[in-house]
């Protein structure tokens, strides 16, 4: 009898590596019946752009890791690119201790992010469907998703963003109640504004306007968004009129200047202002932090909040650990035959 | 209390999911107690101190249920039904039984007028306590402080909403309580005249809740401005009545 895993992730391989070996859904439906040709009795196998891994336990043979190994490599036709050493295997009770550690998020690259869960999900339900998945991967896996949902109810691990962008979005909700009814203004269009303009996007904002001293670039981050164009020179007197402005252009001076914030905010009819300043020299004027209802932010200020999210994190990870030391020791108290499979092998 | 302070310090699923209902819970048992009291010794539980801060206790909590319902946000629980709570301790503490009460204290609309006026002033105590949260959390934003007020509270917006709406609610009950003492004086103190200080005092307050309310509905007030007004609002009105009912001999002391 034989519970193992083998795998690939940050641990072991390069981003590049990772993403050699990532088999998307329909890949592993077609795979799953294979698994009964190695030798594995039950096997579950969930792939993301973070990790690839494969459990497998066997109530007849000794599973060699090698064998798993080489077979998600000739699978992938990697086997040129991608060497075994990049991968990972396990066995007996760490095999159990490792999954909950991805479920929770103790295992991510960035920790509590865990993205992989709905791969782990589906992963798992894709065998169970196919007939692959048998109690022990069935106790096993149901025992991961519990522990996760518990690590999220209890803990705040997986809380704060955890991005430069999705900071941008945190701050914003902290400060609108309904992104739903707000308008954004985008004044350039570099690589961090659009991805800010994607995760606010993805949030449902209402309105977005792009300019830009291009009148080419702002169409096509419009387009990219689904929102208008608003001529450079004509932009300032449509401030009153939103709430949000991310603004990342390289020019001096400042594109808003003191007077241009003092005007907007006089004419405006709606609540609070939130300017988000990425620009390399400052596009705004600091001045504006002075005014009531004014929010201005900048690069460094996001980039404290996503540190602050990640220490409060990593503080969470003594109780996640317990939680998944609490499940591990009630797995093991089950009896047969659990406490033979938590025996590590040599 | 004790359930919202799990849930907005420990973030426990369990406390998040039954507070409202303990609210629920708790709001029923407070009513049937002072329906008690008032069915047992014939005058609404209104005709001493502890009796009233029972009342307020009763009134802040079914305001907060109301706007937490309105704004469905549930976070500042913890920071409202602490006020209710410790009126609740003191009342609990010294409340005894008035064998004997004035009549007029049995009247019906003395009962409409000091339930309104109670209410009024919950949610004006209750207005100054989201006007503080929504300072709390502005400066920590405004600072780049991203601490626990940051983490928890809800959004700026939200507070602000919810601040209006006890605004709103104030204004409501004390035009309530304004009209019913109005219609009731005359019935109950014929020789007394309207220009009562306490009753001077309620009107200027109502009247500074009611230019509030149109000025932030004119867009003239919003954001930490409201915010500051509201607070100076309840420490004037809390100011305004501890002088008059402190200094000033008239027919509003009832007991």
């Amino acid at each position: 009898m034989m519970l193992a895993c083998v795998g690939i992730s940050h641990h072991t391989a390069p981003p590049g590596m990772i993403e050699e070996v990532f088999f998307s859904e329909a890949e592993v439906r077609s795979l799953l019946p294979e698994l009964k040709s190695l030798g594995i009795s039950e096997g579950v196998i969930f792939s993301s752009s973070s990790r690839t891994e494969l459990y497998a336990y066997s109530d007849q043979v000794d599973l060699l890791a090698d064998s798993l190994i080489y077979f998600l490599r000739k699978k992938k036709s990697i086997e040129a690119r991608v060497p075994a050493a990049n991968f990972f295997s396990l066995n007996g009770s760490i095999v159990a201790e490792h999954l909950l550690n991805v479920a929770t998020g103790l295992d991510s690259m960035i920790v509590g992010d865990n993205g992989v869960l709905t791969k782990i999900r589906s992963g798992f339900e894709m065998a169970n469907q196919t007939g692959v998945a048998g109690p022990i991967m069935k106790r096993l896996f149901d025992m991961a998703l519990k522990c996760s949902q518990k690590t999220c109810d209890t803990t705040s691990i997986s809380e704060g963003a955890i991005s430069v962008s999705s900071a941008a979005v945190e701050l914003a909700q902290h400060i609108f109640d309904d992104l739903k009814r707000k308008t954004i203004l985008i004044v350039g269009s570099g690589e961090t504004v659009q991805q800010m303009g994607l995760s606010l996007k993805e949030r449902g904002i209402g309105a977005f306007y792009v300019t830009h001293n291009s009148a080419e670039k702002a169409e096509i981050l419009a387009r990219t968004l689904g929102g208008m164009t608003i001529p450079f020179d004509a932009f300032r007197e449509r401030l009153s009129g939103v709430d949000i402005v991310l603004s990342s252009l390289q020019s001096a001076p400042f594109i808003l200047s003191k007077q241009n914030i003092k005007d907007a905010e006089r004419g405006r009819t709606r609540g609070t202002l939130l300017l988000m300043d990425l620009g390399m020299p400052r596009n705004i004027d600091p001045f504006a932090t002075e005014l009531e209802q004014v929010f201005l932010y900048d690069l460094d200020t996001l980039t404290i909040l996503v540190g602050e999210n990640i220490s409060r994190r990593r503080a969470e990870i003594p109780r996640v650990q317990a939680i998944v030391t609490g499940e591990l020791a009630r797995l093991q108290r089950s009896g047969k035959p659990w406490d033979l499979l938590m025996q590590p092998r040599t | 209390m004790w359930t919202y302070g799990k849930s907005f310090f420990r973030d426990l699923p369990w406390a998040k999911r039954v507070k409202s209902s303990f609210l629920l819970v708790v709001l029923t048992a407070h009513f049937i107690y002072l329906l008690a009291r008032t069915v047992s010794f014939s005058h609404p539980p209104v005709t001493s101190i502890p009796e009233i801060l029972s009342m307020l206790a009763f009134s802040v909590s079914v305001t907060y249920g109301v706007i937490e319902r309105r704004s469905r946000a549930t976070e500042t629980g913890y920071f409202i039904l602490n006020i209710a709570f410790f009126f609740q301790l003191f009342s609990s503490v010294f409340i005894h039984d008035m064998p004997i009460v004035p009549e007029f204290m049995k009247s019906f609309w003395f009962g409409v007028h000091i339930t309104d006026a109670l209410l009024g002033y919950a949610a004006i105590t209750i207005s100054a306590a989201y006007g503080l949260l929504y300072l709390m959390l502005y400066h920590e934003i405004k600072a780049r402080q991203f601490g626990v007020i940051y983490k928890k509270l809800p959004n700026l917006e939200t507070l602000e909403r919810m601040n209006f709406i006890a605004i709103t609610l104030a204004f409501i009950f004390l035009s309530l309580a304004i009209t019913a003492g109005v219609i009731w004086l005359p019935m109950a103190f014929p020789g007394n005249s309207y220009a009562d200080p306490k009753l001077i005092g309620t009107a200027s307050i109502w009247l500074m809740y009611g230019v509030g309310i149109i000025s932030k509905m004119r867009g003239l007030l919003r954001g930490r401005s409201l915010m500051v007004l509201s607070i100076c609002a309840f420490l004037v009105a809390a100011f305004s009545m501890t002088m008059i009912n402190l200094f000033f001999s008239n027919f509003h002391h009832f007991n």
